[in-house]
């Protein structure tokens, strides 16, 4: 993994190479292997390099030939090597003593931007065209590896893997974009090309941008296809088609040059990523760390219905199942969500989504560094692919009138489960058919629709003024949260707003490399074009990984029927973070501009007020009130005050 | 003889080709070349101007003029070698090894490349009047003398204010020779008035030189005292901020003091308590880089060379079946040259206690072990005088908040300790930097500025400057009125000065990125890396990297 930047001055004068170096300076943490540039009359490149895979050794970056005309610097991993070389006709020979940036290059020299439609892995992309005076840059399909860029107009044009390297150049200072901090606060997602900074732009994922000539042009050379559905001759070849993907899934995310690790929770999707890699290197007898993070030892809190706060019994289940799994469990003791927040939120260039999970986050990471891992899977994209719940499937059914069908689903449901009544079928069947006015009300009236100052610390004045309501519909937000019907778009809108790119950069200055198996783009395709019906039979949810790990994942994970809740005990880590809250809404109090975006006041009073009552833990308006609302809007804080330095 | 010399123009006629873009320069007259041709700087500076000096130029000046002419053109040349050629600059770094012999035209070209490369030139340029001070050679012929002076026309007025003003206007052109000849033209021709002809001259530099090194002892003993409030403002008040693209508002509240000045009893109280945390991994850290200091400043013996003096304990590797010619051993020189150190501190309200503990801490074992290592040491401090109640901002409110006012905020440099001073006696001022001051600022750039100039006035040929900041400059009334990105470019600016110049610079960012400004630049992310991080730094700055000529 490397985090690369590169200056091109489009008036032809020669490249700054003080700005260039502080810009790799900058990276520097990203890839602490190895630092090198590049440049030649108007434009130079850098890239940092962290060695996760054996091939690493081989990088030699920037790449520039100048019979070619040609350079690139390329940040990520190449998993389908063997495809790409067969293409670019090239021997096995060849290829053991190319690094993934080399094949990249060459794949450059051979489609140009076509290129990345022929890549596959995580990875970001520039290539720099000297006799056309061209730059194009790219992202993965899922946006992986992340990429900014910052153009100034008819003088300099910039990119870098995070923000920060750009504020290396004169001029370009760390002014936040308001809008796109407005929709940060309010969880609305943040699409399009704007990044938090006003004069830095993202490359979006499955985003060619291209430079030439004074304009920039953009397309996307990849999209999710909503209308494709694979169809196969039984149940069983479509376990067969999934086992098979599943695993070169995993298989492609195991080549490393140190140790492997994998998060491990009770949930299903960490817990197969972890069982089919350890089945993986069983063959080569190589042994897999699983880190799980679970509360205090003594820790015995209220935690919201259908949640468990020790995730460590199914971990342990599955643990015990393979030799090759060396079981970790990661405490974080005295910590608190504030602890390393500041440290955080100047790595990421961005205020942390949930600064109440970094502790145990940082904590794995720290570990697993320790003790030389170089590859830590996850299954963070599982949600969207492989553990699909299949719900929609019943109002499409509904809505398509196939009324025998949704019959023998709900016998097989109430088979399988025997609370089930059809009084149960009616809300995951008509909810998403409803209109959106009488779902929102009707949610109103029993009280699951949340007022946005209830979850989200923004300054109603500021709300008002940007008209957070107008920008949700416009945006496409339902902020009723009704569910969909069309489950393959449901899921396609889901993955565009997911965006890991900047916190795959930030595991690497731990020195490590963070891989989703259910994040690889050939699963995913699988998974969006296996019909519905695959995810919702058998009278279970998930039916399509439950058959596949039918014997292989334990029935702590498989039967259980509450779900894990990560920091468990987050209210007693506010607890012990209270003076540091409170010395953190001091200085956004004396801060010029952070009480234009927050409500600081109501976060002081939220503050007052602390602890709630006893009876008050396990609802959902405790959770969204302290762990949501406050912990987030101090998170925002600590990031305007990052971007916009003051002394208070 | 006649090989040679055929053989130096051979060299000479290539030199002109591959560096000088086939254009020939005219030789450097005697009187204004560098009084020692062995100094490495004096080669760069003939080299420089073989590379930079147009000829045709010299037709503006008069005979008597040329020798005035060449010398400033000599800095000018020099300062574009210091700017755009690293190696030079480090060569060409002490003015006073690359002065010509004549005092009085050396006293000019160290002004002219002082100023030139934007700092202050604060020695005195002009010597007493010719006459007197000639007085002395002219003893035995004393009435004849008089005649001669009585004769002559009275030298026209010239002051050092003057001189200096020209020499700032013309530093603007030192890209532009022939805007810098014709600006120079004035100042030369009163210089040529000004000295009687006979004057540049130089009558036998070896003599020269004896009487320049007496002089020059005995003028270089005023500097090394501690430099007083009222010069410090002068410094200040004599700064080129217009070059720099940079204003301020006023300068009237800003203040430079001894750290005694600022300091409290509470103050040292607060020390007591830094010097009861734990300090024993700084301690071993400071020990470590004393050793590490101390090795590189020893001589030692490089062993298994081709040509040296003979190593008794290899000689019986000539006996061998295969001899070996590995028998001698060369004496390898300090690898450290003499230096001095600044440090300095931001102090502004965004470095927390903690943050301020550390580097109190660090500070003062790194001042203690370049002491005990010989190496000269400056601590300073910067931040603002005002936070609510700010005069200045007042001030510009008052008279309808012109635009693009400036600086808006008084400096508040603090001298913790002098070069000269010894740290048993200052260390108590480090309780100052141990106080809190919420709201107080930063205005890195004129800080640095501040810190170069007294850095650049010190003799040792080593200059290293190191920062401790834990961010952007920031001063809210100044953003306020001038936007956010003035005092960042003007910090910029500054730096890129500072980096041009022999000065080493690096910093420490606690806490936030200060590479985005500094090429040298390390960011620490919790205080207790402070120490650690100053250490190596110093060590790196201060031990060059080693090239190992020795051969298995």
């Amino acid at each position: 993994m490397s985090a690369i930047a590169g200056l091109i001055h489009l008036d032809t004068s020669a490249v700054d190479r003080s700005t260039l170096q502080r810009m790799q300076t900058l990276l520097t943490p990203y890839g602490r292997d190895a630092q090198h540039s590049w440049h030649q009359q108007n434009a130079g490149l850098s890239r940092t390099l962290l060695r996760t895979t054996p091939e690493d050794s081989l990088d030699q970056q920037p790449i520039w030939r100048s019979a070619d005309k040609l350079a690139i610097v390329f940040d990520g991993r190449i998993d389908n090597r063997d495809e790409l070389c067969e293409k670019l006709e090239i021997t096995p020979a060849q290829a053991s003593l190319m690094a993934d940036s080399e094949l990249v290059y060459r794949a450059c020299t051979h489609w140009s931007t076509e290129a990345p439609q022929h890549l596959l892995g995580d990875f970001a992309l520039a290539c720099w065209e000297p006799s056309r005076q061209r730059l194009w840059i790219t992202r993965d399909p899922l946006g992986m590896r992340p990429l900014y860029w910052h153009q100034q107009e008819g003088s300099l044009l910039a990119f870098a893997s995070m923000p920060k390297a750009l504020f290396a150049i004169p001029g370009l200072t760390k002014a936040i974009d308001e809008e796109q901090l407005h929709d940060y606060v309010c969880l609305l997602p943040m699409l399009g090309s704007r990044s938090f900074y006003k004069h830095v732009q993202t490359v979006e994922a499955g985003q060619v941008v291209t430079f030439e000539k004074g304009t920039v042009s953009t397309h996307f050379y990849h999209r999710f296809d909503s209308e494709y559905e694979l169809t196969l001759e039984s149940d069983e070849a479509y376990i067969d088609a999934f086992r098979d993907q599943l695993d070169q899934a995993v298989k492609r995310r195991l080549r490393s040059n140190g140790s492997i690790g994998a998060e491990l929770s009770s949930g299903l999707d960490s817990s197969t990523v972890t069982a089919t890699a350890a089945q993986l290197m069983a063959e080569h007898k190589q042994t897999l760390v699983a880190y799980t993070a679970v509360p205090p030892e003594a820790f015995n809190g209220p935690v919201p219905r259908g949640r468990h706060a020790d995730e460590s019994v199914g971990a342990k289940a599955l643990a015990t199942r393979f030799d090759n799994i060396e079981h970790i469990l990661i405490r974080t003791g005295d910590a608190t969500p504030l602890d390393g927040l500041q440290e955080m939120v100047e790595l990421l260039d961005r205020a942390p989504f949930n600064p109440c999970n970094m502790a145990w986050w940082v904590a794995i990471r720290k570990h697993a560094a320790q003790k030389g891992v170089k590859v830590l899977l996850t299954g963070a994209m599982g949600n969207f692919s492989i553990s699909y719940d299949g719900y929609p499937y019943l109002a499409w059914l509904v809505r398509k009138g196939r009324w025998l069908t949704l019959y023998r689903v709900y016998k097989e449901l109430q088979k399988h489960q025997d609370t089930i009544s059809w009084r149960n079928m009616v809300r995951p069947c008509l909810s998403p058919l409803v209109p959106n006015f009488i779902w929102r009300w009707r949610e109103s009236a029993r009280g699951r629709v949340f007022r946005l100052t209830e979850y989200s610390a923004v300054n109603p004045v500021w709300s008002k003024q940007m008209g957070t309501e107008q920008r949700a519909k416009k945006a496409g937000v339902d902020t009723s949260y009704q569910p969909a019907w069309q489950g393959r778009c449901q899921r396609i809108q889901s993955i565009y707003m997911q965006d890991k790119g900047d916190y795959n950069a930030l595991a690497n200055t731990y020195g490590l490399e963070v891989r989703d198996p259910t994040a690889d783009l050939r699963l995913i395709e699988f998974c969006l074009a296996v019909p519905e019906s695959q995810y919702l039979g058998g009278g279970q949810t998930k039916w399509l990984l439950r058959r596949l790990m039918k014997n292989i994942l334990p029935t702590e994970i498989l039967d259980v029927k509450t779900r894990g809740l990560q920091t468990a005990d987050w209210y007693e880590q506010i607890d012990r973070s209270i003076p540091q809250i409170r010395e953190e809404l001091e200085k956004l109090k004396a801060h010029g501009s952070a009480g234009g975006y927050l409500d600081i006041e109501s976060l002081e009073k939220s503050l007052d007020q602390w602890p709630p009552p006893e009876n008050a833990w396990g609802l959902q308006a405790t959770e969204l009130r302290y762990r949501i609302k406050m912990l987030r809007g101090i998170s925002v804080g600590n990031f305007i005050r990052y971007a916009e330095e003051e002394n208070e | 003889m006649s090989l040679r010399t055929s053989h130096e123009q051979a060299l000479l006629e290539a030199w002109t080709r591959t560096y000088s873009s086939g254009r020939v320069t005219s030789s450097l007259s005697a009187s204004t070349q560098p009084a020692s041709l062995k100094h490495r700087g004096a080669a760069d500076a003939l080299a420089a101007w073989r590379r930079w000096h147009d000829a045709k130029h010299q037709a503006k000046f008069t005979d008597s003029e040329q020798c005035w002419y060449s010398l400033l053109e000599r800095a000018r040349v020099e300062t574009l070698a210091i700017q755009e050629l690293p190696g030079m600059a480090h060569n060409l770094a002490n003015p006073v090894a690359t002065a010509p012999a004549n005092k009085d035209m050396a006293a000019l070209y160290q002004a002219a490349r002082l100023i030139f490369l934007g700092l202050t030139a604060d020695h005195q340029i002009l010597q007493a009047a010719p006459g007197r001070a000639h007085a002395s050679f002219l003893k035995r012929a004393f009435r004849q003398l008089k005649r001669q002076q009585s004769a002559a026309p009275s030298a026209p007025l010239l002051s050092d204010d003057e001189l200096k003003q020209s020499l700032e206007k013309a530093s603007h052109y030192i890209n532009e020779s022939s805007a810098f000849a014709s600006c120079v033209l004035p100042t030369v021709q009163q210089l040529a008035r000004f000295y009687p002809p006979s004057l540049p001259s130089p009558p036998s530099i070896s003599t020269r030189q004896e009487l320049d090194d007496q002089s020059e002892e005995e003028e270089d003993e005023p500097t090394m005292e501690a430099p007083t409030g009222a010069e410090l403002a002068d410094e200040l008040a004599d700064r080129d901020d217009q070059k720099q693209h940079y204003a301020v508002f006023s300068r009237q509240w800003d203040t430079v003091q001894p750290a005694q000045y600022w300091l409290k009893p509470s103050d040292i109280e607060a020390l007591k308590e830094l010097h009861q945390l734990d300090q024993r991994r700084i301690k071993r850290l400071a020990h470590r880089l004393q050793r590490r200091l101390l090795a590189a400043s020893q001589r030692r013996w490089l062993f298994d060379q081709e040509d040296g003096r003979l190593d008794n304990r290899r000689l019986a590797r000539l006996l061998d079946d295969k001899p070996n010619q590995r028998v001698f051993r060369i004496e390898k020189e300090a690898l450290m040259p003499e230096a001095c150190v600044t440090l300095l501190v931001d102090q502004s309200g965004s470095m927390d206690i903690k943050r301020r503990q550390m580097a109190a801490t660090a500070i003062e074992l790194a001042v203690h072990t370049l002491e005990n290592c010989k190496i000269r040491c400056e601590v300073l401090g910067f931040t603002t005088r005002y936070t609510a109640d700010n005069p200045l901002f007042k001030r510009w409110q008052q008279l309808g908040k012109p635009e693009q006012p400036g600086r808006l905020n008084a400096l508040q440099h603090i001298v913790y300790k002098t070069p000269e001073q010894p740290w048993r006696r200052t260390k108590q001022n480090l309780g100052l930097l141990l106080r809190q001051m919420p709201g107080h600022e930063n205005i890195d750039g004129e800080a640095l500025n501040w810190a170069a100039n007294r850095l650049s006035r010190q003799p040792q040929p080593r200059k290293i400057m190191i920062v401790i900041s834990d961010g952007a400059p920031y001063d809210k009334a100044t953003t306020h009125a001038n936007g956010r990105e003035f005092l960042e470019r003007h910090l910029r600016l500054v730096i890129s000065d500072i980096e041009k110049s022999p000065i080493s610079l690096a910093a420490i960012g606690t806490g936030q990125d200060v590479a985005r400004f500094y090429n040298s630049a390390i960011t620490v992310r919790s205080p207790e890396a402070v120490a650690e991080t100053l250490f190596e730094k110093l060590g790196d700055l201060l031990v060059p990297a080693q090239t190992y000529e020795a051969s298995p």
